[in-house]
C-alpha cells in the first residue's frame, strides 16, 4: 500500500510538469503584459522595465519557467500584484475559509442523502417514494440562486435569525456560515439523493441480492447490509472528486455572503488582472486535483476487497 | 393427497405484466415431490423452470408477477397464503436455492465465511463467532480444501466451481428439507460439473434432503433423479418415474428431447437429432399444444383442441393426443 502511493506521488510528477508547462505557456504568451496590467497605459519605460526586472520577466523564457518550478516546489508563488500579501499565505486562510463554508455541508449533505435514499429505496414504489420523488425534482427545478436570495431575504432579513452576510474569524464564522451551510445541504440534497437511490436500486437487481434473499435475508438486511457497502464503490468516486471543488469554494455562496474563500479571491484576482494570484492558484488546484484522484484509489482498496493497490 | 407430499403444486397459473400487456408464463403447472426424492424439471431455456422455482420460494418480482390461480402446499401449508415475512423464515432454512451463475451469485464485498455464516444468524439467531465455526463445518462437508483460513477469502479469489460449493454451503447451512437447484451446473466446465453433481447427491442423502434440478439437459438427470417433468412453453407436458420417462416415453417433445442426447457410440462429428424449429413466442399462447408446429404428428386438431395430461401406468402421464399406447 505505502510502496503504491509513493509509485503513484512518483507518477505524478511528470503530469505536474505538463500542467506547469501548460499554464507557464498560457501566462506567457497568451495573456495581456501583466506589468502593462499593473502601471496603465501610460507608464514611463523606466518604470516599465524596473517592474520587469524586479518580476524576472527580463530573464530568458526558459529561467522564467524554471524560477515558476521553484515556486512550485517551495509552494512560494511570489506575492499579489494588489495586496503585495504572499500567495501562499493567502491560500492557505482563503482554502480554510472556504473549506470552513463548504465541508461540513458537503459531509452532513451525503450522510442525510444517502440515509433518505436508503429510505426511499426500501419503501420503493410506495407513496413515500412517489411524494419524495416529485420534490425532489420540483427541488432540482429551481436555480441555486432562487434559493441564496429567497432563503437570505426570509431567513436573514425579515426573520433576523442570522446574519445578512459577512465573515468573521474564529468560532464567531459559525454564526455567519450557518445559513449558506443550510443552502448549500438543501441545494444538493435532491440531486444526491437521486443518484443514491438510482445506485441503491440498480444493485437490489444484482445476483448476489438474490442469494440473500433466497438465505432468507429481509429487505433491511438486503440494503443495509449487502447493497449498501457495493454501492459505496459508486459513491465514491461521486463523491471525491468534488473535494477539490469544496476548497475553491462556492463562488456564488462567497460571493452573495461576503465570505472571504478562494472563490472569492479568485473572483477578485481576475478583475485586477492580479496574475501571479491566477497563476499560482490554478496550479495550486491542478495539484490537489491529482492528489485526490490518488485518494479515490486509496478508499476504494479500503471498501472493495477485488482491489489490491499494488 | 396434499398432507402426503413434501411439495404439492396444484394447477398453478402464473402471469407477467409487460409493456405488450399481461401473458401467462406459467399453466396449470401440477408437480408433486416426496421428501428426501429428487424431481427433475427439464425443458428449453425460456419454457418457465426458474420461474417455477422462484415461485415456491415467493421470490418473484412483486410488481411484474401475478399468481392467477393455483396453490403451493409445503408439509400441508398453502406457501401461497403465508405472509411475507413467515415466507422469509422458510427461505434458506426450510426450502434453499442455488442460482445457474455462480460467478455473481455472491456478495463481492463480503468474505465467503460471512456469506455462510450469515443463514445461521438469520435463521438460527447465533452469534458471530459460533456462525464462523459452523460456516467452517459446512464449507468443509460442500470439501473446500483449508475451510478454516478459506472464510476470509473473498469471492473473487475463488474459481467457479469453488463458488457453487459455497452457494451450496449456504443453502445448506441450515438443513433444509428442500434445495432447489436451477441449472447449478450450466456455467461450469465438464470436468467440474460431475464434481458439483456428486456433491450435491452425497449431501441430499446425508441430509435427507429432497431436490429440484433443473436443467435443460435431459442427459444430467437419468442418473440423480426419482422422477422427472418436462416443461413446454410454461406448461408440464410429460411427467413421470425416470424409467417411464427414459425407456417408455410418450410425448413426441420428450421423445425428441430423448433423441438428441450424445451417446457413447454417437460417432465424432457425427449428428445428433436436434428438434426442428423454435420455443414459440409466449404471447401467442393458445389453448391447444404448443409444440404442434415442431412436432412430427401434428395436426390440426392439436392446435384445436386442448389435451390435458393422461395418465399411463402409475404416476406416468403426459399432454399429447396421439400417444403411442
Ligand atoms: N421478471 C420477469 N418479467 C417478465 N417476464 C419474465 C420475468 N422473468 C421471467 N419472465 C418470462 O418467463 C418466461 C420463463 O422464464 P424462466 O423461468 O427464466 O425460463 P427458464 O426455463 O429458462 O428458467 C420467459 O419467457 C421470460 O421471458
Ligand atoms: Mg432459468
Amino acid at each position: 500500500m505505502i510502496a503504491y502511493i509513493i509509485r503513484r506521488l512518483l507518477y505524478m510528477i511528470p503530469i505536474i510538469l505538463g500542467v506547469a508547462l501548460l499554464i507557464f505557456c498560457l501566462f506567457t504568451f497568451f495573456g495581456d503584459d501583466p506589468v502593462r496590467v499593473a502601471l496603465g497605459q501610460h507608464a514611463s519605460p523606466d518604470a516599465i522595465a524596473n517592474l520587469q526586472h524586479l518580476w524576472g520577466l527580463d530573464k530568458p523564457i526558459y529561467l522564467q519557467f524554471i524560477d515558476f518550478l521553484k515556486q512550485i516546489v517551495t509552494f512560494d508563488y511570489g506575492v499579489s500584484f494588489s495586496t503585495g500579501q504572499k500567495l501562499s499565505d493567502m491560500f492557505m486562510e482563503g482554502a480554510f475559509v472556504s473549506l470552513s463554508l463548504t465541508a461540513p455541508p458537503f459531509v452532513f449533505g451525503i450522510f442525510i442523502s444517502i440515509s433518505i435514499a436508503l429510505i426511499l429505496a426500501y419503501y420503493r414504489d410506495s407513496f413515500i417514494d412517489h411524494m419524495a420523488r416529485f420534490i425532489i425534482i420540483m427541488s432540482m427545478s429551481i436555480s441555486y440562486l432562487v434559493y441564496i436570495i429567497s432563503l437570505q431575504y426570509v431567513l436573514a432579513y425579515e426573520l433576523d435569525l442570522f446574519p445578512i452576510m459577512g465573515y468573521e474569524p474564529g468560532l464567531e464564522s459559525i454564526t455567519y456560515l450557518f445559513l449558506p451551510w443550510l443552502i448549500i445541504v438543501i441545494v444538493a440534497l435532491g440531486p444526491n439523493t437521486r443518484i443514491f437511490r438510482t445506485l441503491f436500486l440498480e444493485e437490489t437487481s444484482a445476483d448476489y441480492v438474490r442469494t440473500a434473499r433466497a438465505k432468507g435475508a429481509g429487505e433491511a438486511r438486503v440494503l443495509f447490509k449487502h447493497v449498501l457497502k457495493n454501492a459505496l464503490i459508486p459513491i465514491i468516486t461521486n463523491t471525491v472528486v468534488a473535494i477539490p471543488f469544496l476548497i475553491l469554494g462556492a463562488f456564488l455562496m462567497e460571493r452573495f455572503f461576503s465570505i472571504p474563500g478562494i472563490g472569492a479571491m479568485i473572483i477578485t484576482a481576475i478583475n485586477e488582472g492580479d496574475f501571479p494570484v491566477l497563476k499560482g492558484m490554478t496550479m495550486i488546484i491542478a495539484i490537489m486535483y491529482s492528489f485526490f484522484n490518488l485518494l479515490t484509489d486509496v478508499l476504494y482498496s479500503f471498501v472493495d476487497p477485488r482491489v489490491k493497490l499494488s | 393427497m396434499t398432507n402426503k407430499h413434501l411439495l404439492k403444486i396444484n394447477n398453478f397459473t402464473l402471469s407477467f405484466k409487460s409493456n405488450r400487456g399481461k401473458f401467462i408464463a406459467l399453466e396449470e403447472i401440477n408437480l408433486g415431490l416426496d421428501s428426501g426424492k429428487t424431481l427433475a424439471l427439464v425443458g428449453e431455456s425460456g419454457c418457465g423452470k426458474s420461474i417455477t422455482a422462484l415461485s415456491v420460494l415467493g421470490l418473484l418480482p412483486e410488481n411484474a408477477a401475478t399468481v392467477e390461480k393455483g396453490e403451493i402446499f409445503f408439509r400441508g401449508d398453502n406457501l401461497l397464503n403465508y405472509h411475507k415475512n413467515d415466507l422469509r423464515k422458510i427461505r434458506g432454512n426450510r426450502i434453499a436455492m442455488i442460482f445457474q451463475e455462480p460467478m455473481t451469485a455472491l456478495n463481492p464485498v463480503y468474505t465467503i465465511g460471512d456469506q455462510v455464516a450469515e443463514a445461521y444468524r438469520i435463521h438460527k439467531g447465533f452469534s458471530r463467532r459460533k456462525s464462523l465455526d459452523l460456516a467452517v463445518e459446512m464449507l468443509d462437508k460442500v470439501k473446500i480444501p483449508d475451510p478454516g483460513s478459506r472464510i476470509n477469502e473473498y469471492p473473487f479469489q475463488l474459481s467457479g466451481g469453488m463458488r457453487q460449493r459455497v452457494l451450496i454451503a449456504i443453502a445448506l447451512a441450515c438443513q433444509p428439507d428442500l434445495l432447489i437447484a436451477d441449472e447449478p451446473t450450466t456455467a461450469l466446465d465438464v470436468t467440474i460439473q460431475a464434481q458439483i453433481l456428486k456433491l450435491i447427491g452425497d449431501l441430499q442423502k446425508e441430509m435427507g434432503t429432497a431436490v429440484i434440478f433443473i436443467t435443460h439437459d435431459l442427459g444430467l438427470v437419468a442418473e440423480m433423479a426419482d422422477s422427472v417433468a418436462i416443461m413446454y412453453a410454461g406448461r408440464i407436458i410429460e411427467e413421470g418415474g425416470v424409467y417411464d420417462i427414459f425407456d417408455h416415453p410418450k410425448h413426441p417433445y420428450t421423445q425428441g428431447l430423448l433423441t438428441s442426447i450424445p451417446k457413447i457410440d454417437t460417432p465424432k462429428g457425427g449428428k445428433l437429432a436436434t428438434i426442428k424449429g423454435i420455443v414459440p413466442s409466449i404471447y401467442n399462447r393458445h389453448a391447444g399444444c404448443m409444440f404442434y408446429d415442431r412436432c412430427p404428428k401434428g395436426q390440426n386438431a392439436c392446435f384445436t383442441r386442448p389435451k390435458a395430461p393422461e395418465p399411463f401406468s402409475g404416476k406416468h402421464e403426459a399432454a399429447c393426443h396421439f400417444v403411442d399406447v
